[in-house]
């Protein structure tokens, strides 16, 4: 379309003369309408940031170059410490600036070119490692309480190392720091690091590793994304606190450590437990004990004094008592029975006695009956046919006898 | 009671539980009963003996944590 509109102008050259501001006013248009809110990949030169607030830079490649403008209004936007050399992808409106007759890129946003791919290589690497299960949280290695020895994994300088030790230093001024240097960015960064993991959990007397990072681009904490870190973290057998970059910054180090901090500073308040808390927790248990001490003493005093003041200890007397009283007891039941016994002898012997007078012969003759002996008095009479007249009889009675002689026998009559 | 061990509280305690059963039994003979009261009372001796001892540990201990 500019090609015909420029065509078209040549052939109408002498009739249709441009200003130059009318000219860059049409070139101005032609080109805003053209390209808003575009995206140029680029490195940054020239990088100018004077007092009145706005950005200037100019974004150019091996073989090109465009300048470029953020405005001050659009600066909320920047997330980025920019530096020459640095390769972004600026997002904007292209314009001409009249005045001086250049085209320019208003910039409203600028993002790290390349961040794309890491940032799609990251999730890529992040998902295959969970698959694996590196950042299952049934593998998180408890973290020591009290540890008495911590190996530190940083740069040298930076602020993140001073402050990783100032902390420890006066929190837990009992804990011994020990410092490894590392490289912590840059293609070398991970196998030092990877070795340095290596020492500390060789080193039987420590018992917590802190790996930390000062902030950076995704690029610079590129390093502690890389596999063969993360496999190393993951096999450590000493517990690890990350603490890598700022709060915002998430690396796959921090999803397979065992304690993910949010910066340097809070790995090493996480990594121990202040003095003066464990004093607190100390004094704690001092009471603790000397109040279960007294209760076990009382609980010990009162089973003795249980079992001191039953009657089987207390009145020994008592247990003599219950001999004697059953020995009482035992006597009062003989008497008793042998009492019984003879009584029950002695009415037999009076029923028996009873039974025997019933029957004597003398007692009869008292009732008033009497005996009729023959005269030789051997022989008793019980019938009439054993006598005759005239005979003579004794007649015995209860107080004495008769002699008498039969006078007449008389038959008792038949019924 | 075997002298030559070295008594223990616990064993000591459960030991008189016994004791003080078998005396509060009314089948237990006269003489096991004399026996068993002596050594009941020698026990109690000596776990007021344990007992008194402890105390006094513990309150030396106790001492040493304030100094």
């Amino acid at each position: 379309m500019l090609k015909e509109k420029q065509n078209h102008e040549s052939f109408n050259l002498t009739e249709n003369i441009y200003t130059v501001s009318d000219f860059t006013n049409s070139l101005k248009n032609l080109i805003e309408e053209k390209f808003s809110f575009i995206s140029i990949k680029g490195e940054i030169s020239n990088l100018s940031q004077p007092t009145s607030g706005h950005i200037y830079f100019t974004l150019k490649d091996e073989k090109a170059e465009i300048k470029a403008v953020m405005f001050r209004g659009y600066k909320n936007n920047l997330k980025l410490n920019l530096h020459d050399g640095m390769e972004i992808i600026a997002v904007g409106d292209v314009s001409v600036y009249t005045q001086r007759g250049y085209h320019q890129l208003i910039v409203k946003n600028i993002e790290v070119a390349g961040q794309g791919s890491l940032f799609i290589a990251f999730e890529k690497l992040k998902k295959k490692l969970n698959d694996q299960g590196l950042f299952n949280k049934f593998h998180k290695k408890k973290l020591p309480k009290f540890p008495l020895e911590i190996g530190i994994i940083t740069s040298s300088t930076g602020a993140a190392v001073e402050d990783i030790i100032n902390i420890l230093t006066r929190r837990a001024p009992h804990v011994k720091l020990n410092l490894r240097p590392t490289i912590v960015q840059g293609t070398k960064a991970s196998n030092d690091i990877i070795q340095a993991i290596d020492q500390f959990d060789k080193n039987k007397n420590i018992e917590l590793i802190i790996l930390g990072r000062g902030g950076g681009s995704i690029e610079d904490l590129w390093c502690f994304n890389e596999e063969k870190l993360i496999n190393k973290i993951f096999e450590c057998q000493t517990p690890i606190i990350t603490g890598i970059g700022h709060e915002t910054d998430f690396t796959l180090a921090d999803f397979a450590s065992d304690l993910r901090a949010p910066t340097p500073s809070a790995a090493a308040e996480l990594a121990s437990i202040s003095l003066d808390e464990i004093e607190k927790k100390l004094i704690n248990f001092k009471v603790r004990f000397s109040e279960l001490l007294n209760i076990i003493m009382n609980n010990s005093w009162q089973r003795l004094d249980n079992i001191s003041i039953r009657y089987g200890f207390q009145k020994p007397s008592l247990l003599i008592e219950s001999k004697k009283k059953h020995l009482n007891e035992k006597s009062y039941q003989l008497k008793k029975n042998f009492q019984n016994s003879f009584n029950l002898k002695s009415y037999h012997v009076e029923s028996i006695k009873s039974k025997l007078q019933i029957i004597d012969p003398k007692l009869i003759l008292k009732r008033g009956y009497s005996i009729v002996y023959e005269n030789s008095k051997n022989k008793i009479i019980k019938s009439i046919y054993e006598i005759s007249n005239n005979e003579d009889v004794y007649v015995k009675m209860s107080d004495g006898s008769i002699k008498t002689q039969i006078k007449k026998i008389i038959k008792n009559e038949k019924r | 009671m075997k002298k030559d061990k070295k008594i223990n509280f616990e064993d000591s305690m459960n030991r008189l539980e016994d004791i003080v059963n078998l005396l509060e039994d009314q089948s237990t003979s006269l003489e096991q009963s004399i026996e068993l009261f002596e050594e009941g009372m020698l026990l109690t001796d000596s776990c007021k003996e344990i007992l008194k001892n402890t105390e006094t540990r513990i309150k030396k201990l106790l001492k040493e944590e304030k100094n």
